[in-house]
């Protein structure tokens, strides 16, 4: 099978010599697809959301964001984010609140606030596409996850 | 030093305001657990009259469910400032 | 590391109680070395990814990594992590890991044509050496190697003795050359010796913070989240953001400026003549402390000697000569700001507002930096412009007053710069083509006089080019995807790998595009299952136990160098006449020659136990029957660190004292780091009553050296009519071998995309979301259009990162280089988009 799809890809570019080479069993995260064609192409996925939220795979992972996030901007002033998950907001807004943790400074002081040093909420929360990985992962989450 | 740690189960709905009524309490200082309504609360004295008293005033406290203690250490401390690790 | 014994016992008490309880405290509830409630051990281990160098603690249960988070105890990142940084934990756990080494064969025999097939170790090293020796034959240069600033400390020394004294090749480069070696240049101009003269406590320390191109918000993230935390905490704080596109940094900016590419050598000099004309230089700190310096201009491009960018420039090289002050403030008259903003395309308020900060002397500025500079046709000219500002005001090896070459990769110092892997150098700064440097390499190596041959090996590019021209035939990539990371891969990296005349090997964890170009593949063990130890941006060496073992028959980088050794005897490897000199070593193994040497075979095997009483393995030790990481490092201290050395101010303390702190910045003396170099009151190499002392320079004065502008060496023209960018995203390492294998960050960023302004989108027809070729002269990829992400390139501009294999935006690029650094210029090429 892989045999057949390398035949059929092993395109020859034009301005060097070299051809596509077959691989066996072996493939890169481009798949089937030689070094030499221009792109794997890839479907267009859609951003999954999950009521609820994402299970963490170990209890001190940072969830994972399911919903969209590109209207919420983070800016001097403003943090998007915090409208719904903060202190004051997460209970009106039925959001998770931010962790406990997201309250201590570099110093371990804890604050009334977010510190500041937690502001841009991007840095470790993300939203996730509807993707299949291209290679699975063998990591085990054990027991005391949240 | 004399220290201890102590879960104070509270209220959900009530854990918020449970911390900062703690953490008015000399010697207590609450690390976290108010979105799980499982305060995690360290308390220091000198003296253990004085330190069960103040837990045993967590339960007095609006909201507060019940306390369980869990860690307790106390030691003659040469110096205030020895490193340890 | 030290915690005072009262928030030690608290520390136990709240984690004790929040275990009892379910509730995590990110940062307090495992806060400790150790074993916790869950039978989970946790240890201290420095981050797999950039130059920050965060530690991260590693959670491990019945011999596999459970959990990852950020460490509480390290002074870099106090308990936090990026969103790479969390998912440390599942880096090693891709199901396509290596576990054997893959041979190409046909009909049962090693063949260039063949798949790859499964064999063993030894027949996988006996096809390699047969190659290395037939090229060894024609000369040591045919012979090389391409290393990493993502090896450990030992690995990186392990192979530049094997290349350098063992192969008598200085064909050794690593990847640092994409990244640091602009950096690296301009250290030595100016000051005479690498790296930084500050540190990461600038962030704090600071009130203003300009980025030269950097984007620190995603590609160093923790030491943003520290410079967030001053701008938004300190009275009158400002940020200042200059880069060619728009991007997550802007988000913080008071000041936010994007520049025509290469227009930032206009603008610095245009502060520099800023200050000047408004006379408010520090003449005291200049008169005392710094010499002004030309260097020869219109130097060509780094491209091949037949190119017509080659063959029409006028200059050559970068030899210094003296100037006056007044000849300085004359070269950089020209650079008003009305030419600067003309040149640069920034507003005149903008450009002035960021002169004043520069010239203002009570306000303390911390410049940062990357690979915007670094990756530039005159990298090292740029470096050097805005240490030129810093000089000029003194604001420099003093809390808060910080020029800061930020690092890309983990190690980049350490092992790249360090500890000498680069094709020019040696162990701590001393290079190949100083006799005395050699002879004393030699004599800590224990080599006859004339081991380490004396002309600088083949640079990176170079590598590729003598590898597509036949030169360079026997080639070792280590540690890193070269494949994908080179530019110009049509016309240059594939044609070398595949080239009949060669034999190439790599190593790597997984199947990479290298991997895939290759004719041998050797199965790594990676990270944390071997003992290592890493060297970030802040000069902070970091040491790790070994958590877990390798899967298969992985085997770490410094076993493959150690063993790949023992297949050669020293008569193979050296002329008659060199051995002569040393007659002892007749006979011997080149394993037995450098590394049985008596010092890297000198510390037995060891119990390795972390405080708490847990037992690491470390299977190198275990196979070689002495402990050799310590035996390296120590080796390598004698560089750095004994009586005789040539170069002081890189002193280091002695193995153990690592594993037990969480990092120290060198120079280590007397047991105490150094946090700002060449500052009395700070670095005790300084002289008494001198202030402040470049000692790295014979007579203690940093060069303020003048550059002008000079153009890229390939703009928009009618049919290219655009700039292509390339770089990174914040959740992806590099070429993405790794977190492209965990699940939560490839669907967090799961394909590269083609930044650009929607005008220039709606131009061409081009929607949202559709695939688009960018093709340049040299070649093509497709990817999908985005016209609204996190970067927002202006009109004339697209930006691409390079981690997709899927799509080798470096099919695209051109191997233009700094002709100083020889770094590649991978931000500047022009190119056109069309649809698919």
């Amino acid at each position: 099978m892989k045999k057949t799809m390398h035949a059929m890809v092993g395109v020859v570019l034009s301005f060097f010599v070299v051809g596509a080479v077959s691989a066996g069993d072996v493939a890169s995260l481009r798949g089937a697809s030689d070094l030499t064609t221009k792109a794997v192409k890839t479907k267009k996925a859609k951003l999954e959301k999950v009521s609820g939220g994402f299970e963490r795979t170990w209890a001190e992972q940072p969830p994972m964001v399911p919903h969209e996030v590109d209207k919420y901007r983070i800016s001097i002033k403003n943090n998007g984010c915090l409208k719904c998950h903060g202190a004051k907001t997460y209970e009106k807004e039925k959001s998770p609140k931010v962790g406990d943790s997201h309250f201590l400074t570099r110093d371990d002081k804890r604050l009334e606030k977010v510190s500041s040093r937690r502001w841009f909420c991007t840095q470790c929360h993300a939203p996730q596409m509807s993707l299949t990985p291209l290679v699975s992962n063998t990591f085990e989450t054990v027991g005391r996850s949240k | 030093m004399n220290i201890c740690s102590v879960i104070v189960h509270a209220k959900p709905e009530r854990a918020a305001k449970v911390q900062s009524t703690i953490e008015e309490i000399e010697g207590a200082e609450v690390h976290g657990g108010a979105d799980q309504g499982k305060l995690i609360v360290t308390v220091e004295n000198e003296d253990d009259s004085v330190m069960a008293d103040t837990i045993t005033s967590f339960t007095r406290i609006e909201g507060v469910i019940n306390t369980s203690m869990i860690y307790h250490h106390y030691e003659e401390l040469k110096a205030e400032t020895g490193a340890v690790e | 590391m030290s915690m005072d014994r009262r928030s030690f016992i608290k520390t136990n008490a709240v984690a004790a109680a929040a275990a009892t309880a379910g509730v995590t405290i990110p940062g307090v509830a495992m806060a400790k070395d150790g074993m916790d409630k869950d039978n989970i051990r946790w240890d201290k281990a420095a981050c797999r990814f950039c130059g920050t160098g965060c530690s991260v603690l590693v959670g491990t249960k019945e011999g596999r990594v459970v959990a990852t988070q950020g460490d509480p105890d390290a002074p870099v990142n106090k308990g936090l992590n990026c969103i790479k940084g969390y998912f440390l934990s599942k880096i090693m756990y891709g199901k396509d890991r290596l576990t054997q080494p893959l041979l190409r064969k046909k009909n049962g025999k090693y063949d260039k044509e063949g798949e790859f097939t499964p064999v063993s170790w030894d027949e996988a090293f006996d096809t390699m050496a047969e190659k290395w020796k037939d090229a060894l034959k024609k000369d040591p240069t045919h012979v090389g190697m391409f290393g990493s600033g993502q090896w450990t400390l030992w690995e990186g020394y392990a192979s530049s003795k094997l290349m350098k004294a063992g192969f008598r090749s200085n064909n050794l480069d690593p990847n640092a050359r994409h990244c640091m070696a602009s950096a690296v240049g301009a250290f030595m101009r100016g000051f005479g010796i690498d790296e930084p003269m500050g540190c990461y406590d600038d962030l704090e320390h600071a009130d203003v913070f300009v980025l030269w191109g950097a984007n620190m918000a995603e590609m160093h993230p923790i030491l943003w989240s520290r410079l967030t935390d001053t701008r938004l905490t300190k009275k009158d704080c400002e940020v200042h953001v200059l880069s060619t596109y728009e991007h997550r940094s802007f988000e913080l900016a008071d000041n936010g400026m994007v520049f025509e590419p290469q227009t930032d050598l206009a603008i610095a000099n245009y502060i520099a003549n800023y200050i000047i004309q408004n006379k408010a230089y520090n003449k005291e700190f200049v008169d005392a402390h710094c010499n002004f310096k030309k260097t020869p201009l219109d130097i060509g491009y780094g491209l091949r000697p037949e190119h017509p960018l080659e063959k029409a420039k006028t200059g050559k090289g970068g030899k210094l000569s003296g100037i006056t002050f007044e000849e300085y403030a004359k070269s950089v008259e020209p650079y008003t700001l009305a030419h600067a903003s003309k040149l640069s395309g920034v507003p005149k308020k903008k450009l002035e507002r960021l002169a004043k900060v520069y010239a203002d002397p009570s306000k303390k500025v911390s410049s940062y930096w990357t690979m915007g500079m670094n990756q530039h046709t005159r990298g090292v000219w740029m470096n050097g412009l805005v240490y030129n500002i810093h000089l000029l005001m003194g604001k420099i090896s003093e809390p808060g007053n910080s020029p800061f070459s930020l690092t890309g990769q983990p190690s980049a110092c350490g092992t790249a710069r360090e500890v000498g892997t680069f094709a020019h150098r040696l162990p701590a700064d001393l290079v190949v083509k100083k006799k005395p440097h050699r002879d004393f390499a030699e004599q800590v190596w224990k080599l006859p006089e004339g081991t380490i041959p004396a002309k600088p090996g083949y640079h990176a590019v170079k590598q590729n080019r003598m590898l597509k021209d036949g030169k360079l035939n026997a080639y070792w990539v280590m540690c890193n995807n070269n494949a994908q990371a080179a530019a110009n891969f049509n016309e240059e990296t594939y044609p070398g790998y595949r080239n009949p005349a060669n034999f190439i090997t790599v190593s790597d964890p997984y199947p990479t595009v290298s991997a895939m170009a290759a004719d041998l593949i050797l199965p790594t063990a990676m990270w944390i299952e071997k003992e290592g130890a890493y060297g970030n941006a802040e000069r902070r060496t970091q040491f790790w136990r070994q958590q877990v073992q390798a899967p298969g028959e992985s085997k770490s980088d410094m076993w493959q160098l150690m063993e790949f050794a023992k297949r050669f005897q020293i008569e193979e490897v050296w002329p008659a006449e060199l051995l002569a000199k040393k007659p002892e070593y007749a006979g011997q193994s080149l394993y037995q020659v450098l590394y049985e040497n008596g010092q890297v075979n000198a510390y037995p095997v060891e119990e390795v136990k972390d405080s708490e009483g847990n037992v690491y393995d470390n299977d190198e030790s275990k196979h070689f029957g002495y402990y050799v990481q310590k035996g390296m490092f120590e080796e390598y201290r004698m560089f750095n660190s004994a009586d005789n050395i040539i170069k002081k101010g890189h002193e280091m303390a002695p193995f153990q004292k690592y594993h037990e702190a969480r990092g120290m910045r060198w120079p280590v003396i007397d047991g105490k780091e150094t946090l700002w170099r060449f500052r009395e009151g700070y670095d005790p190499h300084v002289k008494k009553g001198a202030g402040v002392q470049f000692y790295g320079k014979p007579d203690g004065k940093a060069n303020i050296i003048t550059a002008p502008y000079e153009p890229a060496a390939e703009s928009p023209d009618k049919e290219f009519d655009m700039w292509l960018s390339t770089g990174r995203v914040l959740e992806h390492w590099h070429s993405g071998s790794m977190t492209r294998r965990v699940p939560e960050l490839y669907k967090a960023v799961p394909d590269a995309v083609i930044y650009m302004h929607p005008k220039d989108a709606k131009k061409r027809k081009l929607r949202r979301g559709k695939f688009a070729k960018v093709i340049s002269r040299r070649g093509e990829i497709m990817a999908r259009v985005e016209t609204k992400g996190r970067n927002k390139p202006p009109e004339g501009l697209i930006f691409v990162p390079w981690f997709d294999a899927g799509r080798l935006i470096n099919k695209v690029t051109l191997d233009a280089t700094d002709p100083l650094s020889k770094e590649t210029d991978y931000k500047k090429c022009a190119v056109k988009v069309v649809k698919a």
